[in-house]
């Protein structure tokens, strides 16, 4: 009776018996096939995040060995309190990534929401003008941070590079930038808002075609000025897109390494200099485990960056939540 | 029913299996980093850091070439990789290559991680070196290759000495010349070029390197004499060090540059002096590409009335894991590339000081007449084999901690350049911190 | 007058335009410009901009190290990964879509916990699995711990609950299998979601650095984007070499990029509307 229903479902009869298999299994099944289908999902989940969480916690108190716990002595809140100890310079690494944070938070969400600005409208039609310009803007967020981040090192050559060349066009005195302790962050910097502006500004962008066209003109109407639109009327519906911003950059900046790498000599002994002026907590523990081979004590800096990033993400979304209204 | 789920776990099983059966046929194949044997040759990787499309890179292509033609029953196949870093965790992983070329640091790690041939058998062996010739290698390259427990792990290849290379065209323009004899001259001339050329005096390297001969040579030791794991570095002879590096690096002439980019100014014949090392010569030479003469001195001496000149480089280990026929294919290599003849091509080429007293000649031999030339295509080896034969070479290895206990002392004389610290802070400082390190306080 | 002004504004606006895309670009103009630069212009003030056509860099890249290998090993992690996070999203988006799977309320959850673990932080335990799995310094190594995404999950199980209903109430009556259903019809029917994450999953694995980067040694199972660094590191002082050889690690995603850049963007600004929380596995090069 319910052959031939669909004929592209007509097959031949060696499937016949597949189809009453089929047919037991949709009757007799509670749930079996969803966890059947879950299956691969959280196996490789397990063994590669879930996994790993819960082991980082574990390895940060043992002087860990490859080998495994067997192998491995253990040391208590050893590592954590070198942590502590200014000699180690895990604190000068977490000093250098707030400062790098909080440079890269304002200035993303700054020129994120100045170039959507700029780029606004026209994503119903889009002309080639339009396509063009967006997909140069979001070019570099899909490229290879490691071989952008070469050309940038050229561009911050203090001889022949651009930036120099820049500034001295405007008869301001060049800089040493990657070889200089004040400037190799800033340039770093500056690669990476190139590199990720992309992301946010499309972020932005989707926000602002939110916004319905008739809530900013009852707002021309009501006798606003360019100023109170975009206070008012423009930044409350922009405000859960900024949040994400603000989580998703923190998140990312906090975990920078390639671009750091790349542009400070990692090649070299891990990169982070000149004089640890680079050094972030991502390169800091990168060097404890991989180029010192303290797997233990890179532990014990992975529980605490990873306690670092929870909990400001917890406080930005409180804080975030009581300035954010969804429309 | 249950049958029936086993059959489409088993299916999915299936497909995964077959996309991870499709990156694993080369992933299996190319997981040894030490393949035993091709067409009936023992296969010899050998994992090692020059570029091959640099001097030294090219020197060991050809080397290698020669070995493999000699040697019917082996190749040496060169990859190039951070070995150093690299090899260390290839071991960890249980999969090394067969031979490396490694930094003397490094060996600590693998000594820990017990990786290394013990290459006493194999020197002292009947296809070893005979005592003469060992005898014939600088003393000071020899004596960096071993622990402080005086095992034998590293055999030397890459020589680094400290040079100062200098632009002939703007050195005449200054109206120098004769190489500078003080630190003192040194500056002077800096200077001089600077203010008569306009071009940069002196560009300084920002690294671990250049302190190190400077406190030698005014007497300065890690260790109190006699105490062996007492630091000395609150002395008179880093006081002096500090200053002459504050002195150095604020004057108005002198640019701190990046290794990598320093090479870039200099060839840009903006640039009078350039400190560097006897490797980069040939590097330097290629980047100015004939606009200039290139000359090379060596750093003057300090206050004890020598100059002091540092060793650093690379060495060949063998590793353990390698079989028996792996291991005495790869002393076969170390021997060759030792060898007077391998040696000629290396420093030729490749622009190093060859290892031994005993090659000089054959070096000589190969490079001709303009082999004393300077400026010249050979005045890097030619100024670096003057050095060795000196006798003043110091080489850093103190013991594990060393790059930390560097670091320290590197950023206390920042500290002081910068203005953020006084000489006196400093040293109190760099002594406190690194004893901290000794004693592992700290970890890192 | 008014209109005047308008005009005005839309050619200002234009310009900037112009002036932002251009800086966005520069630096890939320049790294070709450089990478054909005659020696003698490489180093000359101000910077030029003229590209000089001599292909000499080119070559000597390409006899510096075994490029063709490398780029193999890319094109074969990222197109297994692909495959696998299709293969994993599809199936766990489609147990969660199931109105009759009771546990769907905890794997979702579960899931979700997933997000908030951040790559860098299980970077080293990581690690440690690999080496147990005895996966460093291979292929696989580098496919496994991308094989599943939970964004890539949530995706097609948005996708999914959009289907009618009256598909699969059809299916069953027709006696097909789950499978068959999934198979044959939801997923012919979620091209997008399919788009979408073959995209997503295609930019960050090729991308990839520091997991790579960590676990492989030799060159046996090395990637493009290292091969590329350790050039650098032994090479920097040769800036068209390097120029070269980093345009050639970013061709083969630009040129994806060209032919799907509409749908990239979608795929990104498609997140905001998912108002599930952020992800750390969003920033995709690391």
């Amino acid at each position: 009776m319910q052959e031939n229903l669909n004929p592209t479902w007509d097959r031949p009869a060696s499937l016949t018996r597949s189809k009453a298999v089929a047919r037991t299994l949709i009757r007799t099944r509670k749930g079996a096939t969803g966890w059947l289908l879950v299956l691969p999902a959280l196996a490789i989940l397990t063994l590669f995040t879930y996994g790993p969480a819960l082991l980082v916690v574990a390895m940060s108190f043992y002087h860990w060995s490859l080998g495994g716990f067997q192998d491995s002595q253990w040391v208590g809140a050893l590592h954590y309190r070198e942590l502590f100890n200014p000699v180690s310079g895990f604190l000068e690494s977490l000093s250098v990534t707030f400062y790098y944070v909080g440079i890269m938070v304002p200035m993303t969400i700054a020129l994120g929401l100045g170039i959507a600005w700029l780029f606004r409208g026209g994503a119903h039609k889009p002309t080639p003008w339009v396509t063009f310009t967006r997909a140069a803007v979001f070019l570099p967020y899909i490229t290879p941070a490691i071989a952008t981040s070469i050309i940038w090192v050229f561009i911050f050559n203090p001889q022949f590079g651009l930036a120099n060349a820049v500034l001295r066009l405007f008869h301001l005195p060049a800089l040493g930038w990657l070889v200089s302790s004040t400037w190799a962050l800033p340039a770093v910097m500056i690669n990476n808002l190139w590199h990720n502006l992309g992301f946010t500004v499309v972020l932005f962008l989707a926000g602002l075609s939110n916004i319905p066209g008739d809530a900013v003109e009852a707002a021309w109407l009501d006798g606003a000025n360019g100023w109170q639109t975009f206070r008012y009327v423009i930044l409350p519906y922009l405000s859960p897109v900024t949040l994400m911003v603000v989580i998703l950059t923190t998140i990312q900046a906090m975990q920078a390494f390639g671009s750091i790498y790349a542009m400070t000599g990692g090649q070299f002994g891990g990169g982070g200099g000149p004089l640890n002026s680079t050094t972030t907590t991502a390169i800091y523990l990168y060097k404890s485990a991989f180029i010192f081979f303290h797997y233990g004590y890179g532990a014990a800096v992975s529980v605490v960056l990873f306690a670092l990033l929870l909990l400001m993400t917890i406080v930005q979304k409180q804080v975030g939540e009581r300035y954010t209204s969804y429309q | 029913m249950k049958n029936k789920n086993r059959k489409s776990l088993f299916a999915l099983a299936l497909v995964s299996g077959a996309t991870l059966a499709g990156c694993g046929t080369t992933a299996a194949a190319a997981t040894h980093n030490s393949p035993a044997h091709s067409n009936g040759k023992t296969i010899v990787t050998f994992w090692e850091s020059h570029s091959a499309a640099n001097q030294q890179g090219q020197a060991l292509a050809q080397v290698v070439s020669k070995f493999n033609q000699s040697h019917p029953g082996i190749k040496v196949e060169v990859h190039v990789t951070p070995a150093s870093a690299k090899a260390l965790a290839a071991v960890q992983a249980g999969d090394p290559p067969i031979m490396a070329m490694i930094g003397h640091q490094p060996q600590y790690g693998y000594e820990q991680a017990n990786a290394l041939v013990n290459l006493k058998p194999f020197i002292n062996g009947p296809n070893g070196f005979p005592s003469q010739q060992l005898h014939q290698i600088w003393p000071a390259v020899w004596q960096a290759e071993f622990t402080p427990s005086h095992q034998q792990y590293l055999f030397p290849v890459d020589i680094k000495v400290a040079e100062f290379f200098y632009n002939a065209t703007l050195w005449k323009k200054a109206g120098l010349s004769t190489p500078p004899t003080t630190w003192s001259q040194l500056m002077a001339d800096a200077q001089q070029i600077q203010s008569k050329t306009g071009a940069i005096g002196l560009g300084a390297r920002l690294d671990h390197n250049d302190w190190l001969p400077l406190f030698y040579s005014n007497g300065g030791h890690y260790y109190k004499p006699g105490h062996p794991g007492q630091l000395d570095l609150n002395s008179p002879a880093m006081a002096q060090t500090i200053r002459q590096v504050t002195a150095r690096d604020n004057a108005p002439y002198t640019k701190i540059l990046s290794y990598n980019t320093s090479f870039e100014d200099f060839a840009s014949g903006k640039l009078g002096i350039l400190e560097n090392t006897a490797d980069g010569y040939e590097m330097v030479r290629e980047q100015v590409g004939g606009k200039f003469p290139v000359g090379v001195f060596s750093p003057p001496p300090g206050s004890t009335g020598h100059s002091d000149y540092l060793y650093q480089g690379l060495s060949f280990v063998i590793f353990k894991h390698a079989s028996t026929a792996q291991q005495q294919a790869a002393w076969s290599f170390i021997k060759y590339f030792d060898s007077p003849q391998g040696q000629a091509i290396w420093s030729t080429v490749g622009g190093e000081p060859p290892m031994s007293q005993a090659d000089v000649a054959s070096v000589e031999k190969m490079a001709g007449s303009q082999f004393s030339a300077n400026p010249g295509p050979y005045a890097g080896t030619a100024v670096a084999i003057r050095e060795l034969e000196s006798g003043h070479v110091i080489h850093k290895i103190i013991g594990p901690n060393q790059s930390e206990i560097d670091t320290v002392i590197q950023n206390q004389i920042q500290s002081v350049v910068q203005h953020k610290e006084t000489v006196s802070q400093a040293l109190s400082n760099m002594q406190k911190q690194a004893t901290a390190y000794l004693s592992g306080a700290a970890v890192q | 007058m008014r209109l005047g002004q308008h005009q005005d504004r839309r050619v200002l606006r234009t310009v900037l335009q112009a002036g932002v895309a251009l800086i966005f670009l520069f630096p890939f103009y320049w790294a070709i410009v450089l990478s054909v630069a005659p020696k003698s212009r490489v180093f000359t003030l101000p910077p030029d901009l003229v590209p000089g056509w001599d292909f000499h860099p080119w070559e000597r890249v390409f006899q510096a190290a075994p490029w063709g290998l490398y780029f193999l090993h890319s094109v074969i992690i990222t197109g297994s990964t692909i495959l696998l996070v299709l293969i994993t999203g599809a199936s766990a988006g489609y147990a969660l879509s199931l109105p009759t799977f009771r546990g769907r309320e905890i794997i979702f959850g579960i899931f979700l916990a997933a997000l908030m673990v951040p790559p860098e932080a299980i970077l080293i335990p990581d690690y440690v699995v690999a080496y147990h799995l005895h996966i460093l310094n291979s292929l696989r190594g580098q496919v496994l711990p991308f094989a599943v995404n939970v964004f890539a999950i949530f995706i097609f199980r948005q996708f999914f609950k959009t289907l009618p209903k009256e598909l699969w109430d059809a299916a069953q009556l027709d006696g097909a299998s789950w499978w068959r259903y999934l198979w044959n019809m939801a997923l012919p029917l979620s091209k997008p979601a399919v788009a979408t994450v073959s995209l997503l999953t295609f930019s960050s694995q090729w991308s990839q650095f520091q997991w790579p980067l960590i676990i492989t040694q030799g060159q046996a199972a090395r990637p493009i984007e290292v091969a590329l660094s350790y050039f650098q590191g032994f090479d920097g002082t040769h800036w068209r070499e390097l120029a070269a050889a980093s345009l050639l690690t970013l061709t083969p995603i630009i040129i994806v990029f060209l032919f799907t850049q509409r749908y990239f963007v979608v795929s990104v600004a498609g997140r905001v509307d998912d108002r599930e929380p952020s992800s750390p596995m969003t920033p995709v090069n690391r």
